[in-house]
């Protein structure tokens, strides 16, 4: 009896330390794609906006990979920033900034909703193309009363830093 | 060792309930210092008409000191206006600023390292509608290395509890073994036979309690057995004499030539022993049912000559046989209230040890007396004598002076013990004179039973 309850209890034990330790090892193959999280983590280090990764069926037609990039994510983790019917309409990549304009739905996000959305298609264009500033612009359209808005890694504050110091 | 993985589980989790009650503490402490900041800063700056980097810096300012590492003002599409860290023209999509703007109050906190981190959101509120975000962190390392202290303490104390616990364990387990083998050791030997073996714990404590209950249940146990063994030694006994009387009647029939009016006698001398046979069974019988071994209803009013008689003419071969002189005084007979039975084992017992104990050609007297209200009967013979040291013995059961005369005489070491059993059961008194090689003299007194007297009363 003396035994089993040791050994049970080794079991439990040992079965405490595997969950803790445990890691899901994500097999990020393909390119990523930024979007918000469904669920926002507020943990250290925690980010409200995360990469799904998936390969491109037609890797070089541009605009057929953003616009499907805007029909939305694969995976319920994450929401679809953008309006529905957003196109890609123009791409023009000058030094190392990228001009994007995309139809006039844009227009119909503002405040945090248009940074969110921006910030995410800032992120996957800089992570396709290896831009540094991405210039993002609506066709006949003001976004947020101005005529284009530019991002980069310094413009987007994702994760407080200032926490690990 | 059960007991010690139990006690070391509950500890595991009072340690973990302590560890994490500590830190929701420190943790609610933070929460409720940063919530009033950072309230205090939104409700200033939603008073503000404009939200601009210049007029969030000039409120800031006023509010007051900020102690924490970070502070964050935003507005509604989340860029920041005001950074203590000193970024401009940067978009915050931190978790708590988003929730913040979709108009929730947030307030998370961490522990990592011996450092608590602490994020506060608030929306800034203006004219209804929300304006913006007031953001503050704190990595407070201060208090995260008091957590972490409180906490080791704590992991201490369980650490010395636990084995001070499992020393507890470990000596009391011991303690109780040793306890419990004594316990077993004490039923072995009992179980060997030992029943006067005691197990002796001391203290006051379950344990000792089941010693203490069995040795008591020894002691009955012990008592219980002497009585079995009492019983059958005295049984046997009992039984032999009857049966040795009627061998001898028979063989004296065998052996002489009788004429019919003494076969006649002796055989309903045989009838009579056959009968005493019979009740001394049906007695027997009653002791093994757990009956009283004396009924006192069957005690009667006898005069004992006749009783003394019968013993007398029983022996009267055996004695013939040993060439021993039988001498009779039954001249003062009196009345007593006995059992015949009792009264005839007595007599035969004291006078068949008479005869064996006798040297031939010696005498054994057998004389009936009165003194005072006393009816005594005295029995002596001419024999060896018992020596003065173990004049105080005889009476003792399977006590035998001279063994080997015994074994050759075919002596138990009981008769003696069984009539004085008897004596005192009927009420009466036994006591022996004896005087080394001239013989002994046995007086066995009981109360005079008046019938005149009891016929008037």
């Amino acid at each position: 009896m003396k035994r089993i309850f040791v050994f049970l209890l080794c079991v439990v034990l040992i079965f405490t330390m595997l969950g803790c330790n445990k890691q899901s090892k994500n097999t990020q193959t393909g390119n990523a794609f930024y979007y918000p999280l469904a669920s926002i983590p507020f943990g250290k280090g925690s980010s409200a906006i995360a990469a799904e990764y998936r390969s491109t069926e037609v890797p070089n037609v541009w605009m057929h990979i953003l616009n499907d990039y805007f029909a939305g994510p694969h995976s319920e983790k994450y929401k679809n920033p953008f309006p529905a019917g957003l196109q890609a309409q123009m791409t023009a990549m000058e030094k190392n900034t990228l001009y994007v304009t995309v139809s006039k739905e844009l227009a119909q996000l503002s405040g945090l909703e248009l940074t969110i959305a921006c910030s995410c298609l800032s992120m996957t264009c800089m992570e396709l193309t290896g831009a540094e500033n991405i210039v993002i612009s609506a066709e006949n359209s003001l976004l947020d009363g101005q005529k284009s808005i530019t991002m980069n890694k310094d413009t987007l504050l994702l994760i407080d830093k200032a926490e690990g110091e | 060792m059960t007991c010690a993985i139990i006690t070391g589980l509950v500890l595991l989790l009072l340690n973990i309930y302590c560890s994490k009650y500590s830190r929701e503490l420190f943790f609610q402490s933070k929460q409720s210092t940063m919530t009033a900041q950072a309230t205090l800063a939104a409700s200033e700056l939603g008073n503000a008409d404009v939200l601009t980097t210049a007029s969030v810096a000039a409120i800031i300012n006023r509010v007051g000191s900020n102690d924490t590492d970070r502070l964050i003002v935003t507005d509604i599409s989340g860029k920041i206006l005001y950074d203590s860290l000193g970024s401009s023209e940067v978009y915050a999509l931190l978790p708590q600023v988003i929730r913040a703007l979709e108009g929730y109050d947030l307030f998370t906190s961490s522990y990592a390292n011996r450092v608590i981190h602490s994020q506060v959101a608030i929306p800034i509120i203006s004219y209804n509608s929300i304006s913006g975000c007031v953001y503050m962190m704190d990595a407070d390392s201060e208090q995260g290395y008091l957590l972490a202290s409180l906490q080791y303490v704590i992991l201490t104390i369980s650490i010395v509890m636990e084995i001070f616990l499992l020393l507890f364990a470990l000596f009391y387990s011991n303690r109780f073994s040793r306890r419990m083998r004594k316990i077993m050791t004490s039923m072995r030997i009992i179980q060997e036979g030992d029943y006067t073996h005691k197990v002796s714990l001391g203290g006051h404590d379950e344990l000792s309690i089941l010693g203490r209950e069995f040795d008591h249940l020894t002691e009955r146990l012990y008592t219980s057995e002497n009585k079995r063994r009492q019983f059958v030694s005295d049984a046997s006994h009992e039984l032999k004499t009857p049966l040795a009387s009627i061998k001898l009647l028979t063989d004296s029939i065998l052996q002489y030539d009788m004429d019919p009016e003494t076969t006649k006698e002796f055989v309903q001398d045989i009838g009579n022993e056959a009968e005493r046979l019979n009740r001394m069974t049906l007695k027997l019988l009653a002791l093994t049912k757990g009956e009283q071994i004396v009924d006192e209803n069957e005690a009667e009013i006898i005069y004992m000559a006749p009783t003394i008689n019968r013993v007398v003419k029983m022996l009267s071969a055996i004695a013939q046989e040993n060439k021993i002189t039988l001498r009779l005084d039954l001249r003062q007979d009196s009345p007593v209230l006995i059992q015949e039975d009792d009264l005839y084992q007595i007599a035969y017992n004291l006078a068949e040890n008479a005869i064996k104990y006798n040297v031939p050609g010696g005498t054994l007297t057998v004389s009936l007396h009165r003194q005072e209200d006393l009816a005594i009967l005295r029995v002596s013979d001419t024999g060896m004598g018992i020596p003065p040291d173990a004049i105080s013995h005889v009476f003792e059961r399977f006590y035998r002076v001279d063994k080997a005369r015994a074994r050759q005489t075919g002596g138990s070491g009981l008769g003696l013990a069984i009539v004085r059993s008897m004596v005192e059961r009927n009420g009466g008194e036994i006591s022996l004179q004896s005087t080394l090689g001239k013989g002994t003299t046995f007086t066995v007194s009981f109360p005079l039973f008046d019938i005149e007297e009891e016929v008037e009363a």
